[in-house]
């Protein structure tokens, strides 16, 4: 078997790991031998990733415990009676706040979906309006559209 | 039994009955993995510390609740991972690389400067590209290569299949192969 350099590149990983089976291996130990940019970036991408077990493990700073501690004596510190009742009435209202958005997002969008629509178009506006109130209409506009159709009904009928 | 030779079970137990010692003891047994699981996942030392505080706290909370279905351990990096990850979603940005200047770290073993900085400039490398993962395969990897966590337990961590867990790591490996390669070959010939 035959490796190119691109097959080396995208086996590096799986290399280094020795992931690699018997017969492959053997390829990429042949084109290693005689490609000496692959052998020097699979050693230096060796040593590099040789470097992630081994990173440093950082300490936390000497306050860790003595902040934590303070943390776990608010914790235990006694409420209140003030604070708990706003502390179960947010807890209590949120859910409630959410809950009544909802109700009233729902109930709007019902109505507004059932509003009654005009089925015919010169009902709603009579074009001479539209005409007088918007002298151009952009071609393929809504408008445009509305001042040939009735001008057309209005040639239809008798 | 000395509090010494307590295994996390038991000091979860004495802490669901409020034992401010055998907390400290646990806390003294974890901080480390949890300070740098947060730290590689938030990428501040700060706000990584403050992490690690809550999640102490959260297993001080809920100890009384803690079923002992899992490793204590597992139970622990799982409140980590999570406060971490909402601390990122709730930074949203992204991670640089922090100066290892004024942080404390285990003995380096007393190398020379130079070699030093090539090793400082080449972590660097590696932590950009590791920051630079899709957030799951970045958790995975980590926890994984970081916390030399199996498969198995980052599973149930994430609360995901083991199988999951591998394509993730799998992923990230080649992510980070293409990111590597191309850094590297860009890079002078020290690195």
């Amino acid at each position: 078997m035959n490796w190119d350099c691109q097959k080396v590149t995208n086996n590096l990983i799986d290399t280094i790991e020795n992931n690699i089976p018997g017969s492959k291996k053997k390829a990429i130990q042949d084109h290693l031998e005689s490609c000496p940019q692959c052998y020097g970036l699979v050693k230096r991408f060796s040593h590099l990733w040789q470097e992630l077990p081994k990173m440093e493990k950082l300490i936390p700073s000497d306050r860790f415990w003595p902040e934590l501690f303070a943390k776990i004596q608010d914790y235990e510190k006694p409420q209140p009676l003030w604070d708990k009742v706003i502390t179960g009435l947010r807890n209590s209202l949120r859910p409630a706040a959410v809950s009544l958005i909802l109700l009233l997002g729902i109930f709007f969008g019902y109505h507004l979906g059932n509003m009654p629509r005009h089925s015919n178009l010169s009902e709603v506006l009579p074009v001479e309006q539209y005409i007088t109130e918007f002298q151009d209409f952009p071609i393929g506009s809504v408008g445009d559209f509305l001042t040939k159709y009735e001008i057309q009904v209005q040639e239809e009928r008798p | 039994m000395l509090e010494n030779e307590l295994d996390d079970d038991e000091l979860i137990r004495k802490i669901s009955s409020k034992d401010l010692i055998a907390f400290q003891q646990l806390v003294e047994r974890h901080k480390v993995f949890i300070y740098n699981t947060c730290y590689n996942l938030i990428g501040n030392d700060q706000q990584a510390e403050e992490t690690a505080q809550d999640v102490f706290l959260q297993v001080y909370k809920s100890a009384g609740s803690f079923l002992h279905k899992s490793k204590v351990s597992t139970w622990i990096y799982r409140i980590a991972v999570n406060r971490s990850l909402n601390i990122i979603r709730h930074n949203k940005r992204s991670r640089w690389i922090k100066s290892l200047t004024g942080m404390e770290t285990e003995a380096s073993g007393g190398e020379d400067p130079d070699k030093q900085l090539e090793k400082k400039e080449m972590i660097e490398l590696l932590k950009a590209a590791v920051d630079s993962l899709p957030e799951k395969q970045r958790v995975a990897f980590i926890l994984n290569k970081y916390e030399n966590l199996a498969p198995k337990e980052i599973g149930e961590i994430l609360g995901i299949s083991t199988n999951s867990v591998e394509v993730r790591i799998h992923r990230a490996k080649i992510n980070l192969q293409k990111k590597l390669v191309s850094l590297l070959k860009n890079k002078p010939e020290k690195l």
